[in-house]
């Protein structure tokens, strides 16, 4: 489904990213993990077509095309979606309109029909449910006056409605406490399908308890410096980043068989 | 022919019917002397400093004849096809005079009045003549001496103690488009005694899409707003002048003692405009709420100029203008509040907010606050920015494309001034014109313009 080669990004002509390769499969979940400054936030935001950040080297391709000759809304339409690590407010623009505008125009850009009135509302209101999300949050400004929690859950609502194929939560787990953390690990679970793709950015373990990852990957000075198992991430936990040493099995690592999770 | 001079000129012929009263012509001479006893304003003056308007004042502007047959058509079609749609009574003037066929007025029960206001210099002097310039002052507002020294017709509204209209008064004035330079003087004379509440708007039209060979036109409107004690006045005015029609105006306010003025003025089209609103706070518990909102592209200029006194203590004034500039327009807003010496407990906010949306526009503005108060509460801001560009990728990153996304955003941005505004037609329509404004200006059709500089 995605395929990162040798990635090297810049911001303000910062050299962030020094070549990245990943392979990232269908069915599968990924998590980059790393101290801050690593440039996890860096991939995240490049995927989705920041334009502040220049890539220097390398190719992305998504779905057999390449992903970097696209803008971001072209990629959203692609089926790309970035779940924010600091999801950005909106006053005046309610989270319904904000859903309604962002799935339509999709839908359009696809070549599909817009959705009707009724059946989105009712989708859009079953799955706030699903998320144990208050229905008031619908009429709001999107993301205005929001909790932490409140914020990170609905990136994942928006994540359920618009129903991309290849997801990347940039520190979605950051700032919730454990009741919000099995919540919106739940939708995230609900979102997962053979067919679907899930790359999880993340500082610590406990999201991956909830969320067993496929592959675990450091990135360190925007390299990914090991890869392994779910279990490299207790690892990490114990040990700390500062302890490792990179290992033989880094930086490129493709799976050759996908393990069947959905 | 400068304005100055043509004016002197036409006093020699005032129209006859009105000079038959002796206390109109003299308060119309009175205020020719004040007129003509001020220099009309140019940029070296601190309140003109960012509006010229010598192209106005060196167009011969000559007083609109009534309409004929072509421009009453026209008139009904922008009434029918631009103007709001408002339930409730309605009064439309063309050029400046009454069209009673394109109105709805109904009497009012008992002491009640809204009338055309040559109507009342017959049928209400006693009102007219006790009320009329008892809000507004002539030093330093040549243009508000100007329309009393020519005013001919306009609004009568008198409410008498507790009497509240449940239904908007729509005043729609229309301005049609000509090779001729015509100007007109519409005044508003609003009176609500103790308790009384009303919501009036002003509209003004003009052609959108005016023939080439348009010629300039001005409206020099003046309302004068009295509130007595815990009187309630929703005040709207639109602004939707072609970009030949400019436009000085004059809204001043007197207000008692736990009286409330909304003010929501929008303002989306013309070519050289200007309101001056003037708020005097006169005693304990009056509140007023100012908000504004102006798009503004081609080459239109707008400039706000507001102006709050705080005399007594123990009132409330809260000012909120927003305003979208495309294009080569620009735009002014000037506020002060001024918090007078016995003004204790004082409340006195005021924010203006800009989105300049091309490399050309241009915004100048100055909110400024004079307290001789000390214990008040008084807060200003003033912000000019563009789109937050972490709030477009944000939508881009869920799929809009820019022009959805940028319309989204300002759209948001614009709504805010309409958040007040309780559920109804009146918002609802202000919002679908905003929104119209808008997609307009998104889709790089802002109407055609020329160049006034």
């Amino acid at each position: 489904m995605l395929s990162i080669r040798n990635l090297g990004v810049r911001i303000d002509n910062k050299l962030i990213l020094q070549g990245i390769n990943l392979e990232v499969a269908a069915g599968e979940v990924h998590a980059i993990m790393g101290p801050n400054g690593s440039g996890k936030s860096t991939l995240a935001q490049t995927l989705a077509g920041h334009p502040d950040y220049q890539v220097s080297q390398g190719q992305v391709l998504y779905q057999g095309q390449d992903l970097l000759s696209l803008n971001v809304e072209q990629r959203a339409a692609a089926g790309i979606f970035l779940a924010f690590q600091y999801p950005v407010e909106i006053p005046g623009v309610s989270n319904i309109q904000f859903l309604k505008s962002a799935l339509n125009c999709q839908r359009k850009q696809r070549g599909e029909p817009e959705l009707d009135a009724l059946d989105f509302i009712t989708d859009v209101k079953q799955k706030m449910r699903q998320m144990q999300i208050d229905e008031a949050l619908l009429y709001r400004g999107t993301n205005e006056g929001f909790s932490g929690g409140e914020k990170k859950s609905n990136e994942i609502l928006q994540l359920l409605v618009l129903q991309p194929q290849l997801a990347i939560l940039d520190e979605t787990d950051s700032g919730l406490d454990i009741d919000a953390l099995k919540r919106v690990a739940a939708g995230v679970n609900a979102f997962r399908s053979p067919e679907r793709a899930l790359i999880l950015v993340t500082h610590y373990q406990r999201l991956l308890q909830y969320l067993v990852p496929d592959r675990v990957h450091v990135l360190q000075n925007g390299r990914i410096i090991r890869s392994g198992g779910a279990e490299l991430a207790l690892e990490l936990e114990q040990q700390g980043y500062t302890t490792d040493t990179p290992s033989e099995d880094a930086p490129t690592q493709k799976r050759e068989v996908p393990d069947d999770n959905g | 022919m400068t304005m100055a001079k043509r004016f002197c000129e036409l006093q020699a012929h005032a129209p006859p019917n009105i000079s038959g009263w002796p206390w109109l012509r003299a308060f119309r001479q009175q205020a020719q002397r004040a007129f003509a006893a001020q220099e009309l304003p140019t940029l070296r003056q601190e309140n003109w400093k960012y509006t010229n308007i010598r192209s106005l004042s060196e167009t011969a502007f000559s007083d609109a004849p009534p309409p004929g047959a072509a421009e009453l058509a026209q008139a009904e079609n922008v009434q029918q096809t631009q103007a709001l749609s408002l339930p409730g009574y309605r009064l439309t003037f063309i050029a400046g005079h009454f069209q009673p066929q394109l109105s709805q007025l109904e009497t009012l029960s008992g002491a009640a009045r809204l009338l055309p206001l040559k109507q009342a210099f017959e049928q209400e002097q006693a009102l007219v003549e006790n009320y009329l310039g008892s809000a507004m002052e002539y030093p330093g507002q040549p243009f508000a001496a100007l329309n009393s020294a020519r005013l001919e017709d306009g609004v009568l509204l008198y409410l008498p103690a507790n009497c509240q209209l449940s239904q908007p008064i729509h005043c729609l004035f229309y301005t049609p488009s000509g090779p001729h330079s015509h100007v007109s003087y519409p005044r508003l004379l609003l009176m609500l005694e103790p308790g009384a509440q009303a919501q009036l708007i002003e509209e003004y039209l003009g052609d959108p899409v005016p023939p080439e060979n348009a010629a300039a036109q001005f409206t020099c409107p003046l309302s004068e707003i009295i509130l007595a004690h815990d009187a309630h006045l929703l005040h709207g005015k639109v602004l939707r002048e072609g970009p030949q029609g400019h436009h000085i105006a004059g809204i001043h306010v007197s207000q008692a003692e736990q009286s409330h003025l909304h003010s929501i003025s929008i303002t989306l089209g013309g070519g050289i405009c200007r309101n001056d609103l003037q708020v005097k706070l006169h005693a304990r518990g009056a509140q007023v709420r100012l908000d504004g909102l102006y798009m503004l592209a081609g080459r239109q200029h707008l400039d706000n100029h507001l102006r709050i006194d705080h005399l007594q203590a123990g009132c409330r004034s809260e000012v909120l203008y927003k305003g979208i500039i495309d294009d080569r327009a620009r735009g002014v807003f000037n506020g002060l509040a001024v918090v007078h010496p016995q003004a204790q407990q004082s409340d006195a906010r005021q924010i203006n907010k800009n989105l300049l949306l091309s490399e050309n526009a241009e915004i100048d503005t100055k909110p400024e606050l004079q307290i001789d108060a000390d214990d008040v509460k008084c807060s200003h801001g003033a912000t000019v920015g563009q789109l937050d560009k972490d709030a477009l990728f944000y939508l881009g990153s869920r799929g809009m494309d820019q022009p959805t996304a940028r319309a989204l955003l300002t759209t948001a941005f614009a709504l805010e001034t309409l958040n007040p505004l309780s559920q109804g037609p009146l918002r609802e329509q202000l919002a679908a014109l905003t929104g119209t404004t808008l997609t307009r200006q998104a889709g790089g059709k802002p109407p055609a313009t020329t160049s006034h500089s």
